[in-house]
């Protein structure tokens, strides 16, 4: 017999388990449903273990990237990597400029005096990249997948400088 | 789309890109978002939409005209059709009812533009002069 996912119970608290069910197609589950943006969203769940976050990411993510995604392209799990990924930033890293574009992704850079680093998490993770520059010289492109804690180290390294 | 204008966008032509004044950093120059190729309903990726200054002026129409059609928390950007096709951007026309001159931008491999390749075009795009 086949079983639908979204049939299938998910566990109290399990929220990676129930965002990895969210797949966009209107038919979320009830907690996820009930946890879209709002002061009890999965993501916020996600924000409050193991790191302490920028300042601005929650709000960032709860409120501000949901406000600039006029055509509601952003899934629930694209907004929950992407709060992850900027999770393991250093706390003290400034905020950046955001946007979302009209192909699912969200955007987020940093002009930091000779450096400027950009990433982008899409509904597509096969698009999630990290892009480097010095003095404005050419863009470098890595995947953002496995390279998420060159990101951190990297970030760390420019605002010590 | 009128006769005399070639099917090939000319190299000398200015390609406008419209954007969200909020996509604009205090700099004035564009976050890379502001170049994505527009999604379908699938989800998959098609293409950019930009517009040919060679129509629009043919048509009387101007690149005020154009951020007047799109309301005020627009602005435009611009670019020489040669700059975008140096960067492996394809260009062609794809005229619509709303405003003359619209067309299409895409990867010329037909690929989904990459973060480093929208950065790129964020480099070199311009904000057109007392439209911010």
């Amino acid at each position: 017999m086949t079983v639908l996912a979204e049939s299938e119970p998910i566990a109290p608290n399990s929220t990676d388990a129930a965002i990895d069910s969210a797949n966009g197609s209107g038919t979320l589950p009830t907690q996820i449903r009930r946890s879209r943006p709002g002061p009890d969203a999965s993501v916020s769940t996600l924000l409050s273990c193991r790191h302490h976050p920028p300042a601005w990411l929650e709000r960032l993510v709860l409120e501000e990237i949901p406000t600039k995604d006029d055509y509601g392209l952003i899934r629930l799990d694209t907004l929950a990597r992407f709060a992850r990924i900027c999770s393991t930033l250093p706390n003290w890293t400034p905020k950046p400029y955001y946007g979302v574009g009209d192909d699912a992704t969200i955007g987020a850079e940093w002009d930091l005096g000779r450096f400027h680093v950009e990433i982008q998490v899409g509904n597509n993770p096969v698009v999630d990249s990290i892009v480097f520059e010095v003095d404005k010289g050419e863009p470098e492109e890595l995947p953002l997948e496995g390279n998420v804690r060159i990101l951190a180290a990297l970030m760390s390294r420019i605002l010590s400088d | 789309m009128p006769t005399d204008i070639p099917d090939e966008v000319p190299p000398n032509c200015t390609v406008y890109r419209v954007a969200k004044k909020r996509d604009i950093k205090p700099d004035g120059t564009p976050q890379s978002d502001c170049f994505s190729d527009k999604g379908r309903a699938d989800g998959s990726a098609y293409y950019m939409s930009v517009y040919f200054s060679d129509e629009m002026q043919l048509a009387g129409r101007s690149v005020s005209d154009l951020q007047k059609v799109w309301g005020s928390e627009y602005t435009v950007l611009e670019f020489r059709a040669s700059d975008l096709q140096e960067q492996g951007e394809r260009l062609w026309r794809d005229p619509t009812d709303e405003f003359p001159g619209h067309g299409a931008c895409k990867r010329a491999d037909g690929a989904e533009r990459s973060r480093g390749q929208k950065r790129k075009l964020a480099k070199i795009a311009k904000v057109v002069p007392g439209l911010l």
